[in-house]
């Protein structure tokens, strides 16, 4: 909404500058975007309205605004009308088709006019704000409405046939020429101003071009009305059709406003462009409700605002905007709301808005304590803090990817649920059509993005929501927090990060191989932690690579992180430190390829050796003519200590024989330096 | 030159050379050299003569005190030499960079909420969470948005199906909150939200949210503008300048709207805040009688306030990203510089 300085002051005293003018708008709440100089070294404010504001859609809203918060006058513009003497309804008639989508139709005729270019004054104040002067009869149609936030219309009255006006749906094949020159077709769910005929107005949006008022026309049928917001609000979307009377409707327009904005403009109309107003006027379907009323109680202001506002200056405030006093007592006071609030204005803590907004808001002192309560994170939110800093530390780079994606992205790659993504009904385009099952396409994504751009050695986790569909729960998803990470620097990178994350939580999984689809065979684990399956691990298959366009395989892991929360043990228990030295030997062990590290770890833990602290980790594999085909060296650490005693060289020599024996004996491994 | 001088250029000299000497072999050359025989030290002594017989007393003094200086000196050093506390043999570049090792990096939005957490966190707001997935009824009816109210149209929701929408706001999880507990309430809660924006700089279909809310007997408005003024002082420094002015959300009543001083041009006017000086921050507002019946709350007795900010804005504005759509692509260009 566009409010020329000038123009204002016709109806308020505004503050020195067009400057000073915005800061009080902003304060009261009508907030302005722009100050910018129009022609006639005028000023025009463009402001931001609240949707609950339509009345400030109009310079009277706006002046009553800067009058209660300086405390001047509002001046009313005053309305000329003088009438002749043919009664209106012997010129046309109003028939409401369509009661609920038209709770008022008021029309006036004009006979005589000469159409023409309007005074200067009319077209500079149409200019002012932006609109284009197009002659004096239209000029004084939008004049009214930037002036009451009250739109209307002008037909031509000699193209009306049998001068009738007929509110009601469009029938199936009608067609409109808009004033613009655009086309529609019109359906059922559109309500159209018909003549006798055909339709000569899309409702509350646009005119037709065939009952414009033009040079050639000497009577006028001016339409003042209201129209309902919804039906509005969907035939501008429907028809691409938005205009300033439409933005208006849409918000809703002051049907007691609807009488008085026709007169002031039949009466302008006749100024200038000549012409006498018919006697009356043809008023349909209205009905006038009852005048609410709202109570305020003083004391509640201070409850809600925590300032104490006098009472007179209470009654003065409400009254400068427009709530007459009903009844008033020591503690409170009734008031009627008038016709231009009444959607919004309709109990107590209405009105101590009102208070508060003209009062200021930066009356209100600001409280400099504030009560304090204990809290306490949850588990949850612990969990999640340490994980990342586990991430973070082992190096790796935290994302936020979006939660949308197209189909095939969130139905590849999904190990925790089979069912089909939940689908966004209106998304805005396909790629972002349908909710994550997983975070690891993400990744996968994301991997593609930073190949593109030539970094192709990639260390990334996300922490986030996934969604899946639930007929159990009230929205039919169940939401669940995941960690998933991506490497390309090897499974057993991967692997090793995943169990310091572990660690971290003091939390000890099991590694089981399997077989998930979307992984390389033979290169996939899962995470089970008391029975429970709570992570995926491994490398990403071929049909992947291609499928995400990535340049090479990386490794993926994915966590439940509620699962993880659970167990977790964040406070750590203290481990006496070893008070006797320990004893640390080598093994380089040749075996068959087959033999794995799981199978020494096992056979080595079954022989149940008390003093053996710590087996391993091995060292890569070793291949070649030395130890032969078909055969690999394997070499590791054996720690052992004794929590009583410092132990015997010959001890632990024994020990290490009754390994190697084993080892030969159960798996036929033999000493590298045999 | 006198006597006593030369021994003070010879002392010199000497700890400068046994300062360089890293073997046994060198001390040795170095001790012949000074102290030997034919030492430069036995020389100075030899000289004595050329003293006047008065400063001759002296002078034997001086070089004495000369000659145990540098054999101190050489004992520390082959002392320290066998040690092994000798530092690097080979020569070593000093200006080339550190070897560092490899960091990772929490995502910019991550470090904005967990500041932003904190803060809240010392004013005793305790953290609440919501589903992303919500309820119309959580986002819109109990919140006293009512149908045919412009945002729930399917231009301003995400909808999955009439009954369930992507939230738009973080607001439901104050209703959820307030069902499951009776007052007094003092939370945040931060998350995703979803509204089918077209994609641009300055706007994303998702984006993150904090909400806070506070419900007590005798909370004011004037709490209200406490907890904002001092999380917008924390956040964005002392010398920002916080405004508040009235707004309209349909859930609390008198609702405002934060205005700050642009942390660019510092209220000169920029493309950033298109030339008014200006920034718009946190909605808020007292909660709205109606949303607390509709949880079961006497609102006569009960008052409270809630407030509402997008994450993204703020991690724009301490760091100066002009982009929103960096945060969700993932470009590690962008993920390491934070």
């Amino acid at each position: 909404m566009r409010v020329s300085y000038q123009w204002l002051r016709e109806y308020c005293e505004p503050p020195e500058s067009p400057e000073a003018l915005a800061d009080l708008l902003n304060r009261v709440g009508i907030g302005v975007e722009a100050v910018e100089p129009v022609a006639g070294g005028d000023t025009c404010l463009v402001t931001e309205i609240t949707p609950n504001r339509p009345d400030w859609l109009g310079m009277i809203g706006v002046a009553r605004e800067v009058a209660a918060a300086t405390g001047g006058q509002l001046r009313l513009p005053t309305v000329n009308l003088s009438e002749g003497d043919t009664p209106v309804e012997q010129l046309c008639s109003v028939e409401v088709a369509e009661r609920r989508l038209c709770p008022r139709y008021t029309a006036r005729v004009i006979t005589g006019v000469t159409v023409g270019p309007s005074p200067e004054w009319l077209r500079r104040r149409v200019e002012s704000v932006g609109l284009r002067s197009v002659n004096n009869v239209v000029d004084v149609t939008n004049f009214v409405m930037w002036e009451w936030s009250q739109p209307l219309h002008a037909f031509d009255y000699d193209t009306l046939i049998d001068h009738r006006i007929i509110v009601r749906r469009a029938h199936p094949g009608e067609r409109i020429t808009a004033i613009d020159g655009s086309v529609h077709d019109l359906t059922r769910d559109r309500l159209v101003i018909a003549d006798a005929r055909r339709p000569v107005a899309v409702a509350g949006v646009m005119g037709g071009l065939d009952t414009e008022v033009s040079s050639r026309t000497t009577t006028v049928l001016l339409e003042s009305a209201e129209f309902n917001p919804l039906s509005v609000r969907t035939t501008i979307r429907d028809l691409n059709l938005p205009s300033e009377s439409s933005y208006r409707f849409e918000r809703g327009v002051d049907p007691a406003g609807v009488a008085r904005a026709s007169e002031r403009a039949a009466g302008l109309i006749a100024e200038v462009a000549g012409g006498t107003v018919a006697s009356g006027v043809v008023d349909c379907n209205y009905q006038p409700k009852r005048v609410p009323r709202v109570p305020l109680r003083y004391q509640r202001i201070r409850r809600i605002l925590g300032i104490y506002v006098p009472a007179e200056e209470v009654l003065r405030i409400l009254s400068a905007l427009g709530f007459e006093v009903a009844k008033k007592t020591g503690r409170r006071v009734t008031v009627r709301v008038p016709s231009w609030r009444r959607r919004d204005v309709t109990r107590e803590i209405d009105l101590i808005e009102e208070v508060a907004r003209i009062v200021g808001y930066d009356k209100v002192p600001t409280a400099e304590t504030v009560r304090v309560r204990l809290v306490r994170p949850g588990k949850l939110d612990e969990v999640t803090r340490v994980a990342q800093q586990a991430l973070v530390g082992a190096g790796f780079f935290e994302t936020v990817n979006l939660s949308l994606l197209p189909e095939w992205t969130a139905s590849v790659l999904s190990p925790w649920c089979s069912s089909p993504a939940i689908e966004v009904s209106n998304p805005i385009s396909e790629e972002y059509a349908y909710l994550r099952k997983s975070l690891l396409p993400s990744l996968l994504r994301v991997q593609q993005t930073n190949e593109r751009v030539g970094r192709e050695e990639l260390r990334l986790f996300e922490m986030a929501p996934v969604y899946w569909p639930d007929s159990g729960s009230r929205t039919g998803c169940r939401e669940r927090r995941h960690l998933a990470l991506l490497t390309t620097l090897g499974l057993l990178e991967a692997k090793g990060v995943v169990e310091v994350a572990l660690e971290a939580l003091g939390l000890h999984g099991e590694w089981r191989e399997a077989n998930v689809t979307g992984f390389a065979e033979g290169r996939c684990l899962e995470l089970w932690l008391d029975g429970e399956r709570v992570g995926v691990l491994g490398e990403v298959s071929a049909e992947e690579v291609g499928r995400f366009d990535i340049r090479r395989s990386s490794v993926v892991a994915e966590l439940q992180l509620e699962a993880l929360a659970e167990r977790a043990e964040l406070i750590r228990r203290f481990q006496p430190l070893a008070r006797y030295p320990e004893v640390e030997r080598e093994l380089a062990m040749v075996v068959d390829e087959a033999v794995r590290w799981e199978d020494i770890r096992e056979l080595v833990e079954g022989l149940e050796i008390d003093i053996l602290e710590v087996l391993g980790p091995p060292e890569q594999p070793y291949r070649g003519p030395q130890v032969g085909a078909g055969k690999k060296s394997i070499t590791f650490p054996l720690l052992f200590r004794s929590p009583e005693r410092t132990l015997s060289s010959d001890e632990v020599t024994r020990e290490v024989e009754r390994i190697v024996a084993a080892l030969r004996e159960r798996l036929g491994a033999r000493l590298r330096t045999e | 030159m006198s006597l006593l001088d030369e021994a003070q250029g010879l002392q010199e000299a000497f700890t400068t050379e046994v300062a360089s000497a890293t073997s046994a072999q060198a001390l040795e050359e170095l001790r012949a050299r000074y102290l030997g025989r034919q030492g430069l030290l036995r020389g100075l002594f030899d000289r004595i003569r050329e003293v006047s017989p008065e400063g001759r007393r002296e002078a034997g003094r001086s070089l004495n005190e000369v000659k145990a200086a540098i054999t101190t000196a050489l004992e520390e050093r082959t002392a320290a030499l066998a040690s092994g506390a000798e530092p690097e043999t080979r020569p070593l570049d000093l200006t080339r960079p550190g070897v560092r090792p490899r960091s990772g990096h929490l995502h910019p939005l991550t470090q904005t909420i967990d500041e932003i957490v904190a803060i809240f966190g010392r004013l005793g707001f305790s953290l609440a969470h919501g589903p992303d997935v919500e309820l119309t009824y959580y986002n819109f009816d109990a919140l006293n948005t009512p149908l045919g109210y412009v945002s729930r149209s399917p231009s301003d929701t995400f909808y999955i199906t009439d009954d369930v929408v992507l939230r738009t706001q973080t607001s439901p999880v104050q209703i959820r909150v307030m069902e499951k507990q009776e007052p007094p309430v003092q939370v945040i809660s931060v998350g995703r939200c979803y509204r089918p924006d077209t994609v641009d700089a300055t706007h994303c279909f998702m984006f993150y949210q904090v909400e806070g809310l506070m419900v007590d007997e005798d909370v004011t408005f004037a709490d209200l503008k406490g907890v904002l003024t001092l999380f917008y002082r924390e956040y964005l420094g002392r010398d920002v300048e916080v405004r508040l002015l009235p707004h309209f959300f349909p859930f609390t009543e008198p609702s405002g709207e934060v205005h700050m001083s642009c942390v660019f041009c510092h209220g000169a006017g920029c493309n950033v805040c298109k030339g008014t000086g200006w920034l718009e921050g946190a909605g808020f507002g007292m909660v709205d009688p109606n949303v607390l019946e509709a949880v079961g709350y006497d609102s006569e007795r009960y008052t409270g306030f809630a407030f509402g900010l997008g994450i993204e804005r703020m991690a724009m504005l301490r760091h100066g990203i002009n982009d929103i759509r960096l945060f969700f692509e993932s470009d590690v260009r962008f993920l390491e510089q934070f």
